[in-house]
């Protein structure tokens, strides 16, 4: 590993990170353009909280990245970190086998090492394609938390209108953050939902555009949300439903969010709608009993703890997440 | 741990004699760690050990005055796999007795036994297990995934339904009836009905006669669908604890080619109705997600849920890799020990 330079991203890095970014992901799949610098901005120098990227550096040329979207969680009662890895990235000229991992794990080992621990990042995560799972099983203590089985449905006719008292959304407020608080206690583990994080999760992204629904109550609080994106997700055309933030007990905000997301799907013109909501939420099973099926996928969610309590078992059955925690969508 | 930590114990294989000093063990185990344990009798464990048409190998270790202190059992199940038939093996009563260990760390003793079993009867051939494979407790998982390789292949979700939610369609002149014991025929029905998967165990007249009537201490409902006088698919039924609860109105097994379709709904609706006539809140199944059954069993009502049990495995010939395991093995609950 003489030839590599393995640091943390610096200034300066961007240029040769983002060539060999486009030469790793061309952007032939459906919803995977190139990463442009934009969006490349937003996700890793505006996310609220903070940056996570190690590269190899080689000629002067970034050859390989590990990288994460670290997110505010709130796990047991206090704050921490978790960490999306997302972007893993070798030059095709620099890569080896699976038994000869390289820079991969050359550049993940030290990531790991340096961003996670009980008083740092948690956990770290993602949902890695086969080939990534494989490699950091074998090598970085990947494990897997749970095999992702998808709700889907198909988008029968009917209102394209939003059901009267939704509402679409602009920017979320201060409000935000005292909806995901009356959720939360439910939950052991969940991203912080507050104004800041959503604002820039769901409002700044460049490259994709998504529909905040929103219901409040007589006196204007924030009683539930939903966002919606048509796109690309598992097929092209979907309707997504990228986050939900309802308390449980309030069933009737649920019924007219729902109702508000298919609207939309129609209105989009989509033929299916799918989410991903963790199994163990009450909503797992009210989206079934409103006619979506549970589905299995290809996703595998994976994981690495710094902490001996919160592991992969512990967290299948404790943590909220949704699609809109992931950078899939 | 090096070896010479074991240095006073005997490792080998389970040989005729040993069950007393097994079950005195594995009561005494299991009965500190669960207040609801029921202690085994020699014919439960004559059942599992020496009645499988199958096999099921045990491996041992041994304290010097004959104390068994490790047990590692295993309940083996001929398959039909796309690659051609193998040995798939259930790992069961696994355990370490802490009174005997005197200082030795359980996980390393189990992994000591359980290098030494895989040794034994793992590899590559129709005699050997291809995969050692279960639904493990947390303690069991975690001592498997740091020293024996054990590797998560579905966090395992149930699907339910209340009786009156079931909807059965049209049986289209399938005859469905109980029956006392499985015919001749279910060879001919296995065939049709393992076609479409990577991986089965075989359902033969001995291995389920085995499974299903000769079970000591538990009653199965052995449910046959006909067409046309022809054996169009089965389904085995029990009331049991399963996951938490102290009794379910469980579908345990259930075996119907694809093109049986009347087949499924009629044998579905006899499911709902005996849950019904016994007054069950609902009825249970479990099958792989990646199976068409998990969507039909949807399609007719059932809602999927999640369970407390995951299956691992651990694998011993690398063409069964777990990603191939997810998509294209299946099973029931009638594979396991859990019911």
């Amino acid at each position: 590993m003489a030839d590599y330079e393995i640091r943390p991203f610096r200034a300066g890095d961007e240029d040769s990170l983002l060539r060999t970014h486009h030469l790793v992901f061309p952007g032939g799949d459906p919803g995977l353009p190139p990463m442009s610098r934009e969006r490349w901005e937003w996700e890793f120098q505006a996310n609220p909280a903070g940056q996570r990227i190690w590269v190899a550096v080689h000629g002067g040329e970034v050859v390989a990245q590990y990288a994460g979207l670290p997110a505010k969680v709130w796990i047991d009662g206090r704050e921490s970190t978790f960490t999306q890895i997302v972007d893993s990235m070798v030059h095709p000229d620099h890569r080896r086998g699976l038994k000869h991992p390289g820079l991969f794990v050359q550049v993940g080992e030290p990531f790991l090492e340096t961003v996670g621990g009980p008083a740092k990042d948690l956990v770290c995560w993602g949902l890695p394609v086969e080939p990534a799972w494989r490699i950091g099983k074998a090598f970085l203590k990947y494990e897997l938390v749970r095999t992702q089985d998808v709700l889907a449905r198909e988008v029968e006719a009917g209102p394209v209108d939003l059901p009267p008292g939704v509402e679409e959304l602009d920017r979320f407020d201060h409000q935000a953050r005292w909806l995901w608080d009356r959720c939360c206690a439910e939950w052991g583990a969940s991203t912080i939902r507050d104004e800041r994080y959503l604002n820039w999760r769901f409002f700044a992204r460049p490259d994709k555009s998504y529909r905040v629904l929103g219901v409040r109550d007589g006196e204007g609080v924030l009683r539930g949300y939903a966002v919606y994106h048509f796109g690309f997700w598992l097929q092209p055309g979907s309707a997504v439903l990228v986050d939900w933030l309802v308390p449980p007990a309030e069933l009737e905000v649920g019924i007219l969010l729902y109702h508000a997301v298919l609207a939309c799907a129609r209105a989009s013109g989509a033929r299916v709608a799918a989410t991903l909501i963790p199994d163990w939420s009450p909503w797992f099973d009210r989206f079934q009993q409103g006619g979506f099926a549970v589905w299995p996928s290809d996703l595998l969610l994976v994981a690495r703890n710094y902490a001996r309590k919160y592991d992969m078992l512990w967290l299948r059955d404790r943590w909220w997440y949704q699609l809109g925690d992931t950078d899939l969508v | 741990m090096a070896d010479d930590a074991f240095a006073e114990l005997t490792f080998r294989p389970y040989a005729p004699g040993d069950e007393t000093a097994i079950l005195a063990s594995f009561n005494r185990v299991f009965a500190a760690v669960d207040p609801n344990f029921r202690p085994r009798g020699l014919a439960h464990w004559r059942w599992q050990y020496l009645e499988n048409p199958s096999g099921s190998p045990i491996y041992l270790a041994l304290a010097p005055g004959g104390e068994v202190v490790g047990h590692m059992g295993g309940v083996c199940q001929r398959m039909a796999t796309e690659f051609g038939p193998t040995l798939f093996m259930q790992g069961v009563d696994h355990f370490s007795d802490p009174s005997r260990l005197h200082g030795l760390r359980r996980g390393s003793l189990l992994a000591a036994v359980g290098e030494r079993q895989a040794e034994l009867v793992g590899g590559d051939g129709p005699d050997r297990v291809a995969l050692m494979w279960g639904p493990p407790v947390p303690a069991a998982w975690r001592v498997g995934k740091s020293f024996l390789s054990y590797e998560l292949i579905r966090t395992q979700l149930k699907l339910w339904a209340a009786p009156d939610a079931v909807r059965a369609s049209a049986a289209g002149g399938v005859e469905v009836s109980e029956a006392a014991s499985f015919p001749d025929e279910v060879a001919e029905l296995f065939a049709r009905a393992a076609a479409p998967h990577g991986a089965i165990a075989v359902r033969d007249r001995a291995q389920l006669d085995w499974r299903y009537r000769k079970r000591p201490g538990r009653r199965y409902a052995i449910v046959l669908a006909r067409r046309a006088g022809r054996l169009a698919g089965y389904a085995v039924y029990a009331r049991a604890p399963f996951d938490g609860e102290a009794e379910e109105s469980l579908l345990v097994d259930w075996l119907v080619p694809p093109e049986e379709d009347s087949a499924a709904h009629a044998l579905r609706a006899w499911l709902a109705a005996r849950a019904k006539a016994e007054g069950a809140e609902r009825v249970v199944a479990v099958f792989p997600d990646t199976t068409r059954e998990w969507m039909d069993f949807q399609a007719a009502g059932f809602r999927a849920a999640p369970t407390r049990h995951f299956i691992i495995a651990k694998i011993e010939v690398k063409r069964f890799r777990a990603r191939w395991l997810f998509r294209r093995w299946y099973y029931t609950l009638g594979d396991t020990d859990l019911v």
